[in-house]
């Protein structure tokens, strides 16, 4: 097998992600198992998790955590086929003969979609009710809680606990309009037609979504307990999000939560933007992030562009902003500024974006011979996120251009299984060079089943108690893999 | 003669589109390919502008087998887009591959 100094990523210029790479770090909200500090996690992401079909095959799936000292050659990870949830969401229709008579309302199909989450909340599957109001959802094996959330504000959202073994689960829900919350959205105390108005309880379930009408007005409904109610405005791309003090909801009344926008009256921000060179740059992401707005109490907004001609123009509230430009790709580094005051008669400064910085070295393996093949990758740290790779020539020479702070990591060739990665923070306004030393590790193996049988090419990542990756491999045809984690 | 890049997983061939609904908040595709002359290949994936994609470095087996992933959450601006990758072999042979993302 040859390995050039190669690139992993050619030039596209209409590869909108081309370079961007690499996930070390467990995101949020992924219900990955929560690790003590000696303690290691595996994630095992089968490749075909998806029947010819398309239908769903198999879910990538967490095992742990692990003592370092249960791990050893013998590590079989057995995934679990997904569990069929299946349902009917129906719901009130209150049709006005009803209401005013005080009759009984018919039922109809509810449209919207069915959450379901995990022990923590963190919603990991949601999928939409069809016009009859069914749905069908998988999940692992597990503890979950399924929650429905109607399109509209006139029922209230339901959920229930469950739990998921081997066979298909089903659960019907019939949605009631049980309490009302209510009020007002103004802005400068005159009413503000057309808003978006939502809650969420302190456990995280989410109402459906009322639009106030000619008089600002709204009205939602929500089961007994506390709710924050939110407005995102007409638009979110132009409104802050406003959120409302938590109102307590009780089975024999409602709660009444005004929201108001002191002002929406926008002023124009003009930045200028350009490469060292002096010359314009183009279709680079802006993200303006409100830290506060002048006459507002809490509020959230994010206002994002991109930048053409050297230049953006955003209108934006009165305040006081986080300034982010943040490369997807080429050869300019990021830049970003806080406390930057956008307001009435006041200019922006120009940018200017530097050019990547170069990095070189040499990776080692542990006897200090140049490794051939081995690969580097380097995640930028902040901003758009981008990494770039590279694999050793045979001098195990490797060269890059990367962003100012990068999180590297040096992975063995295939071939060399018995060498655990290697990582380092680097400031490459500080240092030039990383020689990299991958060291002997910890072997560790096993087989990748499902229900017992071999599942081939499988990604299994081992991450340690900071949800970094420390180790990684592949499971072959037979479902065998080998990979080495770091020796201390 | 240079052989152009062999699709293992999904079993497709090249040039293929697939209907990708979601079924996860957030969704990993693995597309695992080899280079029949066992050289090392290249992933680039084509994500529609403004979504925030994550492609961890390629996993690689002995002689030449390689996986590359793509993280992708639910982002209802991914529905009704093509997400496509494009496998290259050091000399300039490729495969494609593409998949019709559906955001329920």
């Amino acid at each position: 097998m040859t390995r050039a100094l190669t690139l992993s990523v050619f030039a596209c210029a209409a590869c909108a992600s081309a370079e961007r790479t690499g996930t070390d770090v467990i995101p949020p909200n992924d219900g990955a198992v929560e690790l003590g500090a000696e303690e290691f996690g595996f994630r095992v992401v089968p490749a075909n998790q998806r029947e010819p079909s398309g239908a769903l095959r198999v879910l990538p799936q967490d095992f742990g955590p692990f003592d370092a000292e249960d791990l050893g050659p013998d590590k079989n990870l057995d995934l679990s086929s997904p569990v069929a949830v299946t349902g009917v969401v129906t719901g009130d229709s209150v049709t006005p003969y009803a209401a005013r008579a005080g009759l009984p309302t018919e039922s109809a199909p509810v449209v919207g979609h069915v959450e379901v989450a995990d022990r923590e909340g963190n919603v990991r599957f949601t999928v939409p009710t069809s016009a009859e109001g069914e749905f069908l959802v998988d999940v692992l094996p597990g503890v979950w809680e399924a929650r429905v959330v109607p399109d509209a504000g006139s029922l209230a959202p339901d959920w229930v606990p469950f739990t998921a073994g081997d066979d298909p689960i089903r659960r019907d829900f019939f949605l009631e309009p049980k309490q009302a919350l209510y009020g007002q959205v103004r802005v400068a105390g005159r009413p503000y037609p057309g808003a978006d108005v939502f809650a969420v309880d302190l456990e995280g379930h989410t109402s459906g979504t009322a639009r106030t009408d000619d008089s600002g007005r709204y009205e939602l409904r929500v089961p007994s307990g506390t709710w924050e109610v939110t407005t995102t405005g007409v638009a979110t791309e132009t409104d802050p999000t406003l959120r409302a003090e938590p109102a307590v909801v009780t089975s024999q009344r409602g709660a009444s939560v005004d929201l108001d926008y002191p002002m929406l009256s926008r002023v124009v921000a003009d930045l200028q933007v350009t490469a060292s060179d002096g010359s314009p740059v183009g279709s680079i992401p802006v993200r303006f992030t409100a830290t506060s707005l002048d006459g507002y109490g809490p509020a959230e907004f994010v206002a994002e562009d991109t930048i053409s001609g050297g230049q953006v123009v955003l209108p934006l509230l009165p305040g006081t902003y986080d300034i982010e430009i943040a490369p997807a790709e080429g050869n300019l580094r990021g830049w970003a500024a806080t406390g930057v005051r956008v307001q009435q008669g006041v200019n922006l400064d120009s940018v200017s974006l530097e050019p990547l910085l170069p990095l070189s070295g040499h990776v080692l393996d542990s006897e200090g011979d140049a490794l051939a093949g081995a690969r580097v990758t380097c995640e930028e740290i902040g901003f758009a996120g981008r990494s770039w790779s590279t694999f050793a020539d045979t001098s195990g020479q490797v060269s890059l251009a990367l962003s100012a702070a990068a999180s590297c990591a040096a992975v063995p060739p295939a071939e060399r299984s018995d060498l655990a990665m290697t990582r380092a923070t680097l400031d490459l306004t500080a240092t030039s060079t990383w020689n990299p030393r991958l060291r002997l590790g910890i072997p560790i193996g096993g087989r990748v089943t499902i229900e017992g049988e071999p599942e081939p090419f499988a990604i299994i990542e081992v991450r340690d108690a900071t949800g970094l990756i420390v180790g990684q491999g592949l499971s072959d045809p037979d479902g065998n893999y080998a990979l080495a984690l770091p020796p201390d | 003669m240079d052989l152009p890049p062999e699709i293992l997983v999904p079993d497709v061939a090249p040039g293929t589109t697939i209907l990708y609904p979601f079924v996860s908040s957030v969704e990993r595709i693995i597309v695992v390919a080899v280079d029949p002359e066992g050289e090392s290949l290249a992933f680039v994936w084509q994500v529609p502008a403004g979504i925030d994609a994550e492609i961890p470095p390629p996993v690689e087996l002995e002689g030449g087998i390689t996986s590359s992933e793509i993280v992708l959450p639910a982002d209802p601006a991914l529905d009704d887009t093509t997400l496509a990758l494009s496998i290259f072999d050091p000399g300039g042979n490729d495969a494609d591959i593409y998949w019709d993302l559906v955001i329920p």
